[in-house]
């Protein structure tokens, strides 16, 4: 066979057809103990294989992809299989713990599906409080006006050059009179900082009129807010996933009346730099009239990509 | 702050769910109704930022959004050919075409040139279409046709 049999497409031009050149860029589908029989070293690398019937045979089994090896060899298992990583075989994947161990330094998981008071800093004003309830975690604001609850995850850090996601299963019963900021790299919210690099969500009434969340995000360069249609008001837990994707978009993904919904903001994306410690996680919820207000907290999550360096990576034996 | 919106309904929602990106200066919310098959989108759009490279007006909205998502309109006085879409399809044979691996929209244009019974067939379904170019042949033999039509990435 040429290189242009097997690298390229088959040119009805310059290439004639014989039944050697169709085999050599063509399926072999058979029974596992039939492609087992074949003699690989004849055979052009890369050839695919399907395999059919219900009898496994000399590792293969049925309704697998293979392809042949670079050296003529061996047949690999195409990845496009469910597989469970729960042996070092290759047609398992390779063990989870060794997926785990090569993911090591550069993962990073905030898990909050059960939160706690005891996982977070919190700052205070007033008599305001995070409390571990039964159903969640429930931030509870002072009585007097401006009284607030900031919860943080302490230390870490995440890379805001590689897509992350932050998602809330929570919900508040006021919607008027309120702050409440949340995300990733977000200011507390009692104060208005400079233009470091966040995105999440954001709200914020004074007048009395129901707000709903906006989603915010800033590169370090510019800063905007870009109003949706989610509702603050809520009688039940609602789940709010925000992702964001570096120099692309930061989107706020939810179901609203069943329907899958989506906003997409576009301006001032973070694509660069990581995010300071203790700013990676964050909720914030403040009153601004001398009531008190309650948001409610089920479940919290952040996953996203540790910056180069922070930790060193772990070989896998 | 002058805030330009724009809502349309737009077909095919659960292949537009995979196409949701933006270009940066326009917003979008998007509500999915997959037993529709239909996807409410209220674009938005801002001339009032520092940084004038995402400024945009009404103007540039409604082109943004023909240009990006015009295979997918509805309604609006937009006509839905009654075999355009999928159908569209089976006349075209290319759905993955590597020219598109840049492009920054979501559909694009073919030149396809249809045998005299293919175009007699196509104009039936939809009278409103022109050819752009009739390809004169041997008296033997009938007439071709060239058309131009918009198909999707698929």
């Amino acid at each position: 066979m040429s290189a242009i049999d097997i690298g390229h497409d088959l040119d009805i031009n310059t290439a004639y057809l014989s039944p050697a050149k169709i085999n050599a860029k063509s399926f072999a589908i058979g029974t596992c103990e039939y492609i087992n029989s074949l003699n690989l070293s004849t055979m052009n690398p890369g050839k695919p294989f399907r395999t059919v019937g219900t009898i496994e045979n000399g590792g293969l089994k049925p309704d697998r992809t293979y392809f042949l090896s670079a050296d003529g060899s061996h047949l690999i298992p195409d990845s496009g299989i469910f597989h469970l990583h729960n042996s070092d075989a290759t047609d398992d994947g390779g063990l989870y713990r060794k997926v785990r161990l090569a993911n090591f330094n550069s993962w990073v998981n905030f898990d909050g599906t059960f939160p706690r008071a005891g996982m977070f800093k919190t700052i205070t004003q007033g008599i305001s409080s995070a409390a571990d309830a039964q159903d969640n975690l429930t931030l509870t604001t002072g009585t007097a006006t401006g009284d607030f609850i900031q919860i943080r995850a302490q230390g870490g850090t995440l890379d805001l050059g590689q897509q992350s996601a932050f998602a809330v299963y929570g919900y508040s019963p006021s919607n008027t009179k309120i702050t409440v900021k949340m995300g990733v790299g977000m200011e507390n919210v009692n104060v208005q900082e400079g233009l470091d690099r966040r995105y999440g969500l954001e709200a914020c009434d004074t007048a009395g009129t129901p707000r709903q969340y906006s989603i915010v995000s800033s590169n370090g360069v510019g800063w905007d807010a870009d109003p949706t249609t989610e509702e603050i008001l809520q009688t039940a837990a609602k789940g709010l996933t925000v992702i964001h994707n570096p120099n692309v978009s930061v989107n706020l993904s939810r179901y609203v009346s069943g329907l899958e919904t989506v906003s997409v903001k576009t301006t001032n994306v973070p694509n660069s730099g990581t995010v300071p410690a203790g700013k990676v996680v964050s909720v914030g919820f403040k009153t601004n009239e001398s009531v008190q207000k309650f948001y409610f907290i089920n479940s919290l999550k952040m996953e996203g990509a540790m910056p180069t360096q922070y930790f060193s990576p772990v070989t896998i034996l | 702050m002058t805030m330009y919106s724009r809502t349309v309904t737009m077909c095919k929602a659960r292949h537009l769910r995979n196409y949701i990106s933006q270009e940066i200066g326009y917003n979008v919310d998007f509500q999915f109704d997959y037993d529709k098959d239909e996807v409410r989108a209220t674009f938005s759009c801002s001339d009032d930022y520092a940084d004038i490279r995402i400024c945009h007006n009404a103007d540039d909205l409604e082109a943004y959004i023909i240009r990006r998502y015009g295979a997918f309109l509805i309604k609006e006085g937009i006509p839905n050919p009654k075999n355009f879409s999928m159908d569209m399809k089976k006349i075209g044979e290319v759905l993955t075409n590597p020219q598109l691996n840049k492009r920054d929209n979501y559909q694009d244009e073919y030149p396809k040139i249809l045998s005299n019974e293919e175009w007699m067939r196509l104009k039936a379904d939809c009278p409103n279409i022109e050819f752009e170019n009739r390809i004169q042949n041997a008296s033997y033999k009938k007439d071709e046709y060239q058309i131009r039509f918009g198909v999707w990435h698929g």
